[in-house]
């Protein structure tokens, strides 16, 4: 997905990857406030700002269900971050209790290296600990930020990955469902 | 141990990873068994198969039975890819043929959610799309009380006994499964499995005079009508034979022992050889402990302690500051094998160990 207009502008258009403008964003939706990641399988990461409040990022999800959108944490606007490792993440385990999750890591750079660490929720922005889930995907990185008074900090993100809302024909289920019944009929353990 | 068994010696072998489990069975003239599969992230061969290929076995005539205890992924990894590969039935817990389940199958196909992680339920809906392109492969739903037999040579049969789940075990699943379905217009993820064992396949092998029992991740209950409490009673009410080897259930865990098992379903003093669990930090030191009063002859696949991930040390340094540089494990490095052969009409097992396996002392 592309981005078009820079910030300065009053609206953005977002653009698929062939090309075809989806959605126009007014650039008063959370602009400044916090930023936003739009996301779909082929382009990760385009944009730096837009919306934040998850009412607009759920509308924008209804909307163009091909759009991923992730609340991002950390980049202030204009300000760079310098990404020297990421990781994804699939959340194996949760303790409430002790508020923390496991999760297998895997840097997609080197696909034949597993990992697997754990987190607290203090790890988490607080806005996406209702995120926490078993089977829930997220991105982590690390690097540094670069701030607008030349500082350079630090900095490790957490985003998880916010899929769409879907919306599968119910009878599309039920037809495969009875598809794997048929299939099964004759499957019986011997005696 | 690199010589395959000679025809008439039965071979038990338990591989582990710490965060995985797979065994390999020698029932007799070049036949095997295998019960569940892991592998390392180097190559992505489940173990099992990697072996019985080094022994110079064909894999396609020489596989005769695949089970699949559940579907954790610490079991899972790499199955599909075998049943995809052999045409060989496949058992499965009955819990799998359930509504409930088939919703579940049927929705996370559908949504196909892109992930580069694999999960026990992505490797099960792969299996039954194998069965559905064709239609000759078999699944076997396993139940309690329902045995297959797998010929060893003319007459001779290894039969193999399923001992769970109980029908109360497959209730309790279906009703586990049935939360996870997702709520349409919800968000999506990946799907995970739910942490207890209640569809999980205990099961019971007999081969000639001996028999072998495998606990898989099975637990105990508070209910008679299920878990390791069930078991004891149908192995009792089935007059089943006691077994001289037991692959011990749920890594060793107190949950997954129950006095019975060593009373009532084992010989004195049997080999009993667990895997490791680095996630729950299973076993155990006091978990060993209980263990070794119980058997003299016990074994760990090991690793004893998980792999510490290496990084540059730019990122060491910003994982420092975030408290995260010791936190980070490298999984699916290192596997350890136990090997048992023994004559068919021998009493007494041999032993050895490949790799990070271990006696527990």
């Amino acid at each position: 997905m592309q981005i078009a207009a820079d910030s300065s502008q009053s609206s953005f258009l977002l653009y698929n990857p062939d090309e075809r403008a989806i959605c126009e964003v007014p650039s008063n939706m959370g602009l400044y406030k916090k930023n936003a990641y739009f996301l779909n399988e082929k382009a990760e990461f385009v944009t730096s700002s837009i919306a934040d409040e998850k009412e607009n990022s759920n509308s924008m999800a209804e909307n163009y269900p091909n759009v991923e959108i992730t609340p991002n944490i950390v980049p202030v606007l204009q300000e760079s971050f310098i990404e020297i490792k990421k990781w994804e993440g699939k959340i194996s385990e949760v303790d409430f209790n002790k508020e923390i999750f496991w999760a297998f890591i895997r840097d997609n750079k080197f696909p034949n290296i597993e990992e697997e660490t754990y987190f607290s929720f203090d790890d988490i922005d607080e806005n996406d600990q209702n995120l926490v889930e078993e089977g829930a995907i997220f991105y982590w990185s690390i690097g540094y930020k670069r701030t607008l008074s030349g500082g350079r900090e630090k900095v490790s993100i957490i985003l998880f990955r916010r899929l769409p809302a879907w919306n599968i024909e119910q009878k599309k289920v039920d037809d495969k469902i009875e598809k794997l019944k048929k299939l099964f009929t004759d499957e019986h353990p011997s005696r | 141990m690199n010589t395959p068994p000679d025809d008439d010696e039965i071979e038990i072998s338990i591989f582990g990873t710490g965060t995985g489990e797979c065994l390999a069975i020698h029932i007799g003239y070049g036949r095997w068994i295998l019960i569940d599969s892991c592998y390392l992230s180097k190559n992505k061969t489940p173990l099992h198969i990697e072996y019985i290929k080094s022994l110079g076995f064909d894999l396609t005539s020489s596989i005769k039975l695949i089970i699949c205890s559940h579907w954790h992924d610490d079991h899972t990894k790499g199955l599909s890819g075998i049943y995809d590969l052999i045409d060989v039935p496949i058992v499965v817990s009955i819990a799998l043929k359930q509504q409930e389940f088939l919703r579940l199958a049927a929705i996370y196909q559908e949504l196909n959610v892109p992930s580069s992680f694999t999960s026990g339920v992505y490797e099960l809906s792969k299996i039954f799309e194998s069965k559905e392109k064709n239609h000759s492969k078999k699944i076997v739903f396993a139940i309690n009380n329902k045995r297959e037999l797998i010929e060893i040579t003319e007459g001779t049969n290894a039969v193999i006994e399923f001992l769970s789940p109980s029908d109360e075990d497959v209730i309790a699943a279906v009703k586990k499964i049935a939360e996870l379905i997702p709520v349409n217009k919800k968000c999506i993820k990946s799907l995970p499995a739910p942490i207890n064992n209640d569809f999980c396949i205990a099961t019971l092998i007999n081969i000639v005079n001996d028999s072998v029992l495998f606990g898989a991740d099975k637990e105990c209950s508070n209910s008679n009508g299920k878990g390791w409490q069930f078991i004891y009673e149908k192995f009792k009410t089935l007059g089943l034979k006691k077994s001289s080897v037991f692959k011990i259930a749920h890594h060793g865990s107190e949950n997954g022992d129950h006095e019975c098992i060593w009373q009532g379903m084992l010989n004195g003093n049997p080999f009993a050889i667990l895997t490791p669990f680095f996630r729950s930090k299973l076993p155990r030191e006091t978990d060993i402990e209980r263990i070794i009063k119980k058997t003299n002859n016990a074994y760990s696949t090991g690793p004893k302690t998980q792999n510490k991930s290496s990084f540059m040390p730019e990122v060491i340094k910003v994982l420092r500051d975030f408290d995260m540089d010791k936190k980070i494990s490298q999984i699916n490095k290192d596997f350890g094998q136990v090997i048992l052969r023994k004559k068919m009409t021998a009493q007494n097992w041999n032993v050895s160990t490949n790799g990070t396996a271990y006696k527990l002392e």
